[in-house]
């Protein structure tokens, strides 16, 4: 090939190279990255207050970025939706959004109430908006408040630490990471509840427990913002599970039926359970918890109704015995076992109880009810609602102590007369 | 004759069945697979693979006896004028699979890598391309798929692995989707999909012998069938079949959804570079199948002169249909129809006429 | 002109007013010839005729002469009568006489026999001056005439011919004048005295004999010694090479820390012979071809018989001989005029310095191919994988040969995509990496005043001058050159915010990988691709990066090295016998490279380590 043969590959690449503007190329400093989006309830009639909380790369660009310095500013924009409030964001921001760093997608609890059709349908579909953003609902607040009060002295990135929260959330069990994916297709299919995690703004003067304990429990169960706390700080607090019916927003789960949700769904994988001390009831029990063997479900179907057996065996490690009793014996293991069984089980009955009123499959009981149907068009037409609310559940956990931590016997203090 | 290409062997037979085969599985049809069957979406292609296999296996028997490619026997079984028409009916169906698999690449790479290109471009290069690979010939094309074969397989595997988190197996039921009796007849239906498969029996001089054509297929398409009703398999699983029928993309979608740590997740830009590899490849084998037979047919010397026409019908056809929609509707038509007709009628007419012509010459000898 | 005063004065100043062209010589132009001074006038019509009439005229007598001399033998063996004798002599004195008409014409006709075709003739000094006519003496100072006297009976003049410089002076003193003026007294009398002085006056390991210039000329330029004798149309070419020569070095560029230490050198011969030494067989076959026609170098091909495909061979030699040029200069070249693919840069042959990388190809079925003046050998045909082979490969354990050759081949593929990828990324894909880290990228650039595609090619260009620069400076300097440089360029650029960091560190790791290559024209195509590469990810992001893959992958498929599949044993598929990307152990490479087709395919038995299977025998068994 000649040289003059070759002008016009080189012109083209030339040319190529001139045009690739045009073909949609950003440089990064185009680039505004936006990282988690809030969504309120708007005081005007028919919009949403959309709050874009967005990265400041220059602070984390350089190797010496202190700590404390600013690393996301946060825009709040009224709209009449999503794609209202980005022209809109483009009107005062000169660079361009990009969405597809979005962590989080915070709701605020009256949007919640309202309903999420329109907010989640576009994010599902637009390609910026990942699946696997996690979903958030602020109990009794705005996610303006939240994104704007949010100030995690650990990470850099606000994000950051929600994303870490969402993935040590099997840690305690007391709240459920839910992403968008698990969110849209329990909306979809119609037949389960989707849920969110439930996070609220602390005010560090609240005692605020949510609940009457039951002759076992031995600790509070709580709703966000009612941990009693001290000093200041993040304000966030990341406790419970909102549940929606549709698309609408029902009634929140408190930690302990989180975890009982957790346990159900075989998502449990490390917390500390405490129980009433079952021989000295001033004193309490602590239990290193794990899922032993994954929740079985058996339903049946009889007569147009159907009845769920769930079994569930959980183990553990005692962790601390104040009263001094010797549980690692043979027979008290087993009061002591017994005892952690029954609190598990009256939990899990009351949450039971609880989505029954709302009709809200929150464990996904729906699934193991499929095989009775033949078709799918005959699974599709049953009313999930009605048959939820009918069902009977009978939810058997056992609770099995493997180890005693470090110690193998427990001996009582020696009060000296 | 130039055009005669060179002898190919089980690998590059292979490579060549599958990537005629699989690069629907990157578009839309897993989802109206979904739509036919619900929860038994997996099996119809499975049914479709079969067969389409069977059917080929069955032509191939029947005209092993005969020399040459699918042109001289139905010239020998049919006459001429038949078998122009066969020819005709052949052109037909590679090049509107050309025309409809440059459109929806073309959408899908506006719809996921790269938003903001003009369509006309995406376009224009993605024929350019394909028309520089069958200009360099079916044997590269071949081996460049068995080259590449490995990496598709791999990357698609490791997809569906990485989101087993994901993974319900509930969402698989109820176990009937929408009746068996319907989910067979979709199967059925839909072995319209695999017909560039008999681009094997197009080229069959090209291969070392009979019996490599029938390993190739054999392997090419059980690879490709198993792999694409796994990955059906794994959507359902994944998506759960109302939220999985709303897709356009279900494979791009798959890929976005892997997130197993902080790090391990954001990892579909990377698959964007093994479907274009393999929309491009599959373009081009129908590319160079449809100048083949141009060639046949009016007996010219070369077919590397015609390819660049073709490539420029393909694509002023291929801007044609206003909107996705209306092409992946379109899409499924075609499969419905011409090409369902495609797979069953000319074969069963070649199969029956050759097996007269045998039974006629064992009358004969008797 | 009239001289006074006045008009003088009026003159000076007229002289210092009005410009004057300095006196200046004329500049140097070099002038085209004058093409119609260079083009012949064609030859009239009838002046073709009247030569070709005297041509035949000319033939006629060579033809008649000739029988005429057949019949003479044939009478003189059979011991003719004199009555036929007689009739014999009358023939001969019509032949003298007709050879004297013949003169003009045989002496306008040896005119037009350009020189250097011309055979010698019996009278030295027409030799002489055919020979200082051919050499440009005495413009041309090289060649030495030396004269000298054959002290025979009776005594003949005689001429030496050889080339200043190329010549062992000792030699030629010792080996030839002194013999030749002291010695041919006994021993050259008679006739013959060519084949005697041959016989026995020359103690020469090498003598042959010549009746052309053009002989003369080649044999000479080869730093051999011609003799002319007078009366003599046959020229004796002795040999009196001395011509300086490098030894044999250390390989240069191929390094290997267990292979041989040996390198080929500049001389044809010197390096036909290493090979010889790795390989004592009589299978070894060397043949000579010459190439160029204006001057011509000997152009060798080495294989051995009983393996390299027959085809093969005469394909090459085929190639070679059919190559039409006037010089050239060395095996790259040679390469080039070979080469199936000229147009792409993938290098289709394997440019070798070790005889012992050199001798392993031979043996497994392939052609070296090796002109003189070059130190390197190329060996043909190649494909893909031999580009990612090391001589110390095959010194290793098979794990550790394996890991050099998976650390090479990421090498491979880093040095193309990449820069590409990181553009494509940066640019397109901003959703494929953690938020972390595309925000730290986003950060370290937020000071550049580049766009990322300059801020690369920015890079890549200082990158190669680096490397350009440590490749011109002299020795020790190059390597300090190459740290100084990219240290303190990358350092300053980055404090000076012309680049970022990460492109600095990107930049670095394309080129460590770029050295990762282990054949230079291999890394240079691989270099060329890059800048595709970066083009295509420029415009299309990773789909360009895809399209540039599809194209690269095609285009081997594609390519062909003398015949050979270049991706060959992996597409098409053949059996790879453990040497292709990846090696197996030694012992279970049972067979030659398949796509080959050597003669005999199989190297060694399934069962090579025989001793594996047979029990040891016990020693000193009482």
């Amino acid at each position: 090939m000649s040289l003059k043969s070759k002008f016009p590959i080189i012109g083209v690449m030339v040319m190529a190279m001139l045009v690739s503007g045009c073909n949609g190329a950003r440089e990064t400093d185009q680039v505004a990255y936006i990282l988690a989006l809030g969504l309120d309830k708007s005081a005007i009639e028919g919009k949403v207050l959309v709050t874009y909380q967005i990265a400041i790369p220059r602070s984390l660009g350089e190797a010496g970025s202190k700590i404390g310095e600013q690393t996301s500013v946060n825009v709040s924009i009224e709209a009449a939706n999503l794609a209202e409030a980005r022209n809109l964001l483009n009107t005062r921001m000169a660079r361009l959004p990009n969405l597809s760093h979005i962590k989080a997608i915070i709701i605020g609890d009256e949007l919640a109430k309202k309903g999420l059709v329109e907010v989640v349908g576009p994010i599902v579909r637009f390609r910026e908006f990942r699946e696997t953003m996690y979903i958030l609902v602020v109990k009794d607040d705005s996610a303006y408040n939240l994104l704007n009060k949010l100030k995690p002295r650990l990470e850099f990135l606000p994000t950051r630490y929600i994303e870490t929260m969402m993935l040590t959330a099997r840690e305690s069990g007391y709240f459920r990471p839910t992403q968008i994916h698990d969110f849209y297709q329990r909306m979809k299919t119609g037949c389960m509840s989707p849920y969110a995690a439930l996070v609220g703004l602390n005010s560090f003067d609240r005692y605020q427990p949510s609940a009457q304990k039951s002759p076992r429990e031995k600790v509070d169960e709580y709703l966000p913002g009612g941990v009693p706390r001290k000093g200041v700080g993040n304000p966030a607090e990341f406790l419970g599970t909102a549940v929606f019916q549709g698309n609408k927003l029902v009634g929140y789960l408190t930690n302990e039926e989180t975890r009982i949700l957790s346990i159900l769904q075989g998502d449990f994988q490390n917390a500390y359970l405490v129980v009433q001390d079952p021989l000295k009831p001033d004193k309490a029990v602590n239990l290193n918890a794990r899922i032993g063997s994954p929740p079985k479900i058996k339903a049946r179907l009889a007569n147009g109704k159907l009845s769920f057996d769930v079994s569930v065996l959980i183990e553990g490690e005692v962790t601390a015995i104040p009263s001094g009793i010797n549980y690692e014996s043979e027979q008290n293991r087993k009061i002591l076992e017994h005892a952690f069984a029954q609190l598990l089980q009256d939990q899990a009955n009351s949450f039971i109880e609880k989505t029954k009123t709302w009709g809200a499959d929150v464990v996904g009981f729906n699934y193991y009810a499929r095989p009775f149907f033949p078709t799918y068009d005959d699974f599709m037409k049953a009313d999930w609602r009605q048959l939820y609310r009918n069902a009977d559940y009978k939810v058997n956990i056992s609770v099995k102590i493997r180890r005693t931590a470090l110690m193998w016997r427990t001996t009582p203090v020696r009060q000296l007369k | 004759m130039s055009y005669r290409p060179g002898q190919m062997g089980i690998a590059e037979g292979t490579a060549l069945a599958f990537i005629l085969t699989f690069p629907r599985v990157f578009l839309t049809t897993p989802v109206s697979h979904l739509d036919n069957s619900a929860t038994l979406g997996w099996l119809s292609p499975l049914l479709a693979g079969i067969t389409a296999l069977g059917i080929f296996l069955l032509l191939h028997q029947a005209t092993s006896g005969f020399s040459g490619d699918i042109i001289n026997i139905s010239q020998q079984l049919l006459g001429k004028p038949a078998s122009w028409l066969i020819v005709f009916y052949g052109i037909f169906l590679f090049m509107s699979n050309v025309v409809l698999l440059l459109r929806q690449f073309a959408e899908n790479t506006l719809l996921t890598a790269l938003p903001s290109v003009e369509f006309a471009i995406v376009t224009l290069l993605y024929a350019a391309i394909a028309a520089i690979s069958a200009y360099l010939g079916i044997e590269v094309i071949a081996r460049a798929s068995y080259l590449i074969l490995p990496l598709i397989i791999v990357a698609i595997l490791l997809v569906l692995l990485l989101l087993y988190p994901y993974y319900q197996f509930y969402n698989l039921l109820p176990w009937q989707g929408n009746g068996i009796s319907k989910t067979i007849s979709a199967g059925f239906g839909s072995a319209g999909l695999e017909f560039a498969l008999f681009g094997l029996l197009v080229l069959r001089p090209a291969f070392q012998n009979n019996r490599t054509v029938r390993t190739s297929a054999v392997y090419g398409l059980g690879a490709s069938t198993v792999i694409v009703s796994i990955s059906i398999l794994v959507f359902i699983m994944v998506f759960g079949v109302a939220v999985g029928r709303e897709k356009v993309l279900p494979f791009f979608e798959m890929s976005r959804l892997v997130y197993l740590s902080r790090y391990l997740q954001r990892i579909e830009a990377l698959f964007i570079i093994i479907w274009v590899v393999a929309g491009i490849l599959g373009i081009s084998a129908n590319l160079y199948l449809t100048a083949y037979l141009f060639s046949r047919l009016f007996k010219l010397p070369s077919l590397r002169p015609i390819i660049p026409l073709l490539a420029i019908t393909a694509v002023e056809l291929a801007m044609i249909p206003s909107d996705v929609a209306s092409v992946i509707e379109l899409d499924r038509y075609m499969v419905t129809t011409y090409y369902r007709w495609g797979i069953y009628i000319i074969p069963a007419i070649l199969i029956t006429t050759a097996w007269f012509k045998k039974k006629k010459k064992v009358d004969a000898c008797r | 002109m009239i001289s006074n005063p006045v008009l003088k004065v009026l003159q000076s100043i007229l002289r210092l007013i009005t410009y004057q062209p300095p006196q200046q010589p004329e500049p140097f132009v070099l002038e085209e010839e004058d093409p119609v001074k260079k083009t012949k006038p064609a030859p009239a019509q009838q002046e073709l005729q009247q030569q070709l009439l005297h041509t035949q005229q000319l033939l006629d007598y060579a033809r008649q002469l000739a029988a005429y001399i057949e019949e003479l033998i044939a009478g003189i063996r059979r011991n003719m009568p004199a009555a036929e004798l007689s009739e014999l002599t009358a023939k001969y004195d019509c032949f003298k006489q007709r050879q004297l008409e013949l003169e003009p014409l045989l002496s306008a006709y040896d005119e037009h026999v350009p020189n250097p075709e011309k055979l010698f003739s019996t009278s030295l000094e027409q030799n002489m001056k055919i020979i200082k006519k051919l050499y440009n003496i005495p413009t041309n100072k090289d060649p030495v005439l030396r004269e000298f006297e054959l002290p025979a009976e009776p005594s003949r003049q005689a001429l030496l011919v050889y080339l200043d410089g190329l010549v062992d002076a000792q030699k030629i003193n010792l080996a030839v004048l002194q013999p030749l003026m002291l010695l041919s007294r006994n021993c050259a009398n008679g006739n013959d005295i060519i084949s005697a002085v041959m016989s026995a006056c020359l103690p020469s390991n090498q003598v042959k004999e010549v009746y052309q210039f053009n002989d003369l000329i080649a044999a000479v330029a080869g730093g051999d010694t011609a003799l002319i004798v007078d009366g003599s149309t046959t020229t004796l070419i002795i040999d009196t090479k001395g011509f300086p020569q490098r030894g044999i070095e250390r390989p240069q560029i191929e390094q290997a820390i267990r292979g041989s230490q040996a390198a080929f050198s500049e001389r044809l011969r010197s390096n036909t012979a290493q090979i010889r030494l790795m390989l004592p067989s009589a299978d070894l076959v060397t043949e000579i071809i010459p190439v160029g026609n204006q001057v011509s170098t000997n152009c060798a091909i080495m294989y051995m018989q009983s393996i390299a495909s027959p085809q093969l061979v005469a394909e090459i030699k085929r190639r070679i001989k059919l190559i039409d040029t006037d010089y050239i200069l060395n095996t790259s070249l040679l390469d080039q005029f070979l080469e199936d693919q000229p147009w792409l840069p993938v290098p289709q042959s394997l440019a070798t310095e070790r005889p012992d990388r050199a001798a392993a190809n031979l043996m497994e079925g392939r052609v070296a191919i090796m002109l003189d003046g070059t130190p390197f050998v190329h060996i043909v045909p190649v494909t893909l994988h031999t580009f990612f082979q090391t001589v110390d490969d095959y010194s290793l354990s098979v794990p550790a040969a394996n890991f050099m050759r998976f650390l090479r081949i990421m090498g491979a593929i880093l040095t193309m995509i990449l820069p590409a990828a990181y553009l494509a990324i940066s640019y397109f894909h901003q959703e494929a990496l953690p938020t972390e880290l595309v925000l730290a990228i986003a950060g370290a650039r937020e000071k550049v005043p580049f766009p990322a595609l300059i801020e690369i090619l920015l890079m890549e260009f200082s990158f190669e001058l680096i490397r350009e620069a440590g490749v011109r400076v002299p020795g020790v300097l190059g390597s300090t050159i190459g740290i100084v440089g990219a240290i303190i360029l990358g350092q300053a650029a980055v404090a000076a915010n012309i680049v970022s960091p990460i492109m600095v560190v990107i930049i670095s790791i394309t080129g460590l990988a770029s050295f990762t290559v282990a054949d230079y024209g291999f890394s240079f195509a691989l270099r060329l691709a890059r800048f595709v590469f970066l083009f295509l990810a420029a415009t299309f992001g990773l789909v360009g990066i895809a399209i540039g893959l599809l194209i690269m992958v095609e285009l081997l498929c594609y390519m062909k090295s003398f015949g050979v599949p270049f991706l060959a044993p992996t597409a098409p598929k053949t059996s790879s016998a453990g040497h292709a990307l990846l090696r197996s152990s030694v012992f279970a490479q049972g067979q030659r490279p398949d796509e080959l087709n050597a003669r005999n395919n199989r190297r060694q038995p399934p069962v090579s380590r025989q001793w594996a299977y047979k029990k040891p025998r016990k020693e000193n068994n009482p």
